[in-house]
């Protein structure tokens, strides 16, 4: 489904990334872990197509879409989630999950009849927020949300396109072991035939989520396995001993 | 008639009943001051669409607004040519086409520099209209432009008010229809967080094109009816006082809401009715003095407020 | 062969005037992201006072000062008054000038009336020298002089000062910068209000070059600033410089070709250079 050649990308004088290359089938969960700094942010913005890549290819169902905008590789069927809450704030939660779901329709150009008469939409948003269970809370400003709930509602704008391969970073930063072990179980929901590439600091989210993990180190992936036989890598454990 | 109806939509009831009936009760200049109010307003509400709803800080929308008043005035007085369906398309289609040749241009930059560049090219605008003395009449302006010919004499202030009314009504309409759609909420999706928008797949600089020149086709429409009203287009109704003149209405009434428009309008027109009376010339410093007073205290202006406070009154009363 | 020299030097002078003129704007834009749109009727300030204190006193140097005071004045209060509260808030801000746009343009008309006023020469700048076979006023060379000196000057307090460290590094950074214990207030005060003291100096020293000053000078100026920076490129004042040297160099080889669209010329720059390097010739993204 994925594959990635070669990519370097350096920023600044610094190599961020460093001749990057591997594949991801469909229906994987593969995670991407390594050190503050190593390159996982970068790499994911690259497949998701917020950032121009300096070098290198990648591919996605059988088409290149290195050189591609955002939307293009959105609407191919690529998704992402952020680390940061990067939602719309002074929106209702329901106008959140609506402006994710009407993202790849063609209906969102539409200036005539309000956007309550999308009776599918509104279904939609209905089963989104049902799985996370913040139905009731559809006509809060998002920013009124908790934090917690707000990471919830990040997965969510992100799997509302309905993608093909869901990129998440850091999906459970800044959110408490209880709050975090929750947000395992929803995922793990969720995304049960989906294809997804996520990266993660926290080791209890990679082991319950990740069939194959990949290890990235100063920009190159230095490791790649099971996430049994990531633990028992040597290299692996030197560097993060450090940590 | 349900009577929870009534009363949930009270004020607008009575709103709408004083601007039917008001040739019937006011004076001719105040008909007049609020023609030029609902004008006003319409022009107001479409800036909000760009800069309420879509978030861009646009600086040029009275030239948008004063070249439909231009291409109006010059297709009567110069080329004798008075019918109103044919020179009110042209005239929203050359605001429409001053837009989009403003927002290739603009759409480049965003934010504080879209501001300065909107800026410029307003002023642009102006000093175009200017230099083109034959066309425009430069520095003079156009005058002697007439009412708009229906075939039929109603050459009147009255007549002149529900002609506005009843376009304004039809504007504010598709423009609230706008702002409801997908197309609407996608619109302030980007104004909210365009980076999230693009990563859910919008093309958001088509958005926002389209709006800015959507945007300009209402402002047109303000234009057109504005060069009837006033029978005389000059420079000043389209250089960057003027924008500025709209952003002052538009924080005053309220960004974002659409009807703060028409309310910032109302204000500001009515403040300089009552001022002018008094002491024309220092109109301006009272202007400028209250624009920084509403940028410093008037958060979110003053429609949202009042808006809550009939929220407010309306449960109190369903309570008791 | 020699219109053409001529046609430089006018070029070259008007182009100093414009760098005189956008200086103060560039500064405050590109140091500290505040959008002053209120410098042209600051400058505008600078000019009728210093004038009245020039033909007052008879004092050119005199009058040079009261302008450059008044306007630092002006600025100080503004500062104070709305923009310091509006910390954060750039949209605010720049509203918060073209507020005052209007106060200040006001009260100039209640004061000074509506009628033009012409700029004061002193008799030692008086006249011109003869190059060739067209006479040029020696105050356009003057100001050429001028222009350059204020180049340097803020050149020097751009790079060489600590303080142009720390607006810089506060531009980039802010919160980083406030967290690293620097005080940006006294900084950001201090480049308003230096901003505002260059509008009004270029106030006084540009009128005689403009040939007279009226209450609609204020609006003429701001667009010519922002046409400058916005063809230069925000963020240093070389830009500023390059983008005003430029308008008025083609200005005036386009006029002596081809008059009637001259006064076009800046439009036109304007236009292409936002179409091709939308942050102009050397600028950075804001």
């Amino acid at each position: 489904m994925l594959r990635v050649e070669n990519l370097s990308h350096s920023y600044g004088g610094l190599n961020v990334l460093e001749d990057v290359s591997f594949n991801i089938d469909a229906g994987e969960k593969v995670g991407l872990i390594g050190p503050n700094g190593s390159g996982k942010t970068t790499l994911l913005k690259i497949l998701s197509g917020l950032l121009r890549v300096k070098s290198g290819h990648v591919y996605f169902l059988g088409q290149e879409v290195t050189k591609m905008p955002v939307h293009k590789h959105v609407s191919l069927g690529i998704g992402l989630s952020f680390q940061n809450n990067n939602l719309f704030p002074n929106l209702s939660l329901l106008d959140n999950v609506r402006l994710a779901i009407q993202g790849k329709k063609t209906y969102r150009f539409q200036m005539l009849r309000p956007v309550g008469a999308y009776i599918d939409n509104l279904a939609e948003a209905k089963k989104m927020l049902n799985l996370v269970g913040l139905w009731g809370k559809r006509g809060d400003q998002v920013s009124a949300l908790s934090y917690g709930e707000q990471r919830q509602v990040e997965i969510i704008l992100a799997l509302a396109l309905n993608p093909e391969l869901l990129l998440m970073d850091e999906p459970s930063a800044g959110l408490t072991t209880g709050e975090s072990a929750e947000l395992i179980q929803i995922i793990n929901h969720l995304v049960r035939d989906k294809t997804v590439l996520f990266c993660a600091h926290d080791m209890e989210l990679v082991f319950a989520l990740a069939q194959r993990v990949i290890v990235l180190y100063n920009g190159q992936i230095i490791a790649e396995g099971t996430a049994k036989e990531i633990q028992a890598n040597p290299r692996v454990r030197e560097i993060y001993l450090g940590i | 008639m349900n009577r929870n109806l009534l009363f949930r939509f009270a004020p607008q009831i009575i709103i709408g009943l004083f601007v039917l009936t008001l040739p019937t009760f006011a004076s001719l200049p105040f008909v007049s001051l609020f023609t030029k109010i609902f004008i006003f307003g319409l022009l107001v509400m479409s800036l909000d669409l760009v800069v309420g709803y879509t978030g861009l800080w646009s600086f040029c929308h009275a030239a948008l607004f004063g070249v439909a008043a231009y291409t109006t005035g010059i297709l009567i007085t110069e080329f004798n040519i008075t019918y109103l369906w044919f020179t009110a398309p042209i005239s929203i289609l050359v605001a429409a086409l001053i837009a989009a040749i403003v927002g290739l241009i603009a759409l480049r930059t965003s934010f504080v520099y879209f501001l300065l560049v909107t800026f410029a090219l307003g002023q642009l605008v102006y000093g175009v209209v200017i230099r083109l003395k034959d066309l425009t009449g430069g520095g003079f302006g156009l005058p002697n432009i007439p009412y708009p010919n229906f075939g039929f004499d109603w050459y009147s202030p009255v007549g002149m008010y529900y002609f506005v009314l009843v376009i304004f009504m039809i504007c504010a309409f598709a423009l609230y229809r706008i702002i409801k759609s997908p197309f609407g909420i996608s619109l302030q999706g980007i104004r909210e967080n365009q980076l999230r928008m693009r990563a859910l797949g919008y093309n958001t600089w088509l958005f926002k094109y389209v709006s800015f020149v959507i945007s300009g086709a209402f402002a047109g429409v303000a234009g057109i009816l504005f060069a009837y009203y006033n029978g005389l287009v000059t420079p000043e109704n389209l250089d960057v006082t003027a924008s500025g003149l709209l952003w002052l209405m538009l924080i005053i009434g309220g960004t974002g809401t659409l009807w703060g428009g028409l309310l910032g309008s109302f204000v500001i027109l009515f403040l300089q009715y009552e001022i002018s009376l008094f002491t024309p010339e220092r109109w301006p410093l009272i202007l400028g003095a209250v624009f920084i007073a509403s940028v410093m205290y008037l958060h979110g202006g003053i429609f949202p407020y009042l808006s809550n406070l009939w929220d407010r009154v309306r449960k109190l009363y369903v309570k008791s | 062969m020699e219109f053409l020299y001529a046609s430089l030097l006018v070029g070259l002078s008007y182009g100093m005037v414009l760098f005189l003129i956008a200086a103060g704007l560039s500064f405050m834009l590109g140091l500290m992201g505040i959008v002053n749109l209120a410098h042209g009727a600051i400058f505008m300030v600078g000019g009728y006072i210093g004038l009245t204190v020039a033909i007052t006193t008879g004092n050119y140097v005199l009058g040079i000062l009261a302008g450059t005071l008044a306007a630092a004045i002006v600025g100080l209060f503004i500062e104070r008054a709305t923009l310091r509260q509006l910390y954060k808030q750039p949209l605010e801000q720049i509203l918060v000038t073209f507020g005052f746009v209007y106060v200040i343009t006001n009260v100039t008309l209640w004061i000074w009336g509506p009628y033009p006023k012409i700029g004061f020469t002193p008799s030692l700048l008086d006249g011109s020298i003869t190059i060739g076979e067209s006479s040029f006023p020696i105050y356009r060379l003057a100001i050429i002089v001028i222009g350059l000196a204020i180049y340097f000057l803020l050149w020097w307090l751009q790079s060489r000062t600590k303080i142009g460290a720390i607006v810089r590094a506060g531009m980039d950074d802010a919160p980083m910068t406030s967290a690293l214990g620097k005080n940006l207030s006294p900084v950001t005060i201090g480049a308003f209000v230096f901003g505002s003291a260059i509008a009004g100096f270029a106030g006084f020293v540009g009128i005689a070059a403009l040939g007279s000053i009226d209450v609609g000078t204020g609006s003429r100026i701001i667009f010519l600033a922002l046409g400058v920076c916005i063809v230069g490129g925000v963020g240093s004042v070389h830009g500023a410089l390059v983008g005003a040297l430029l308008i008025g160099i083609v200005e005036s080889l386009v006029g002596f070709y081809f008059p009637e669209v001259a006064l076009f010329t800046m439009y036109v720059l304007m236009v292409i250079i936002l179409l091709f390097k939308p942050s102009g010739l050397l600028g950075r993204e804001i």
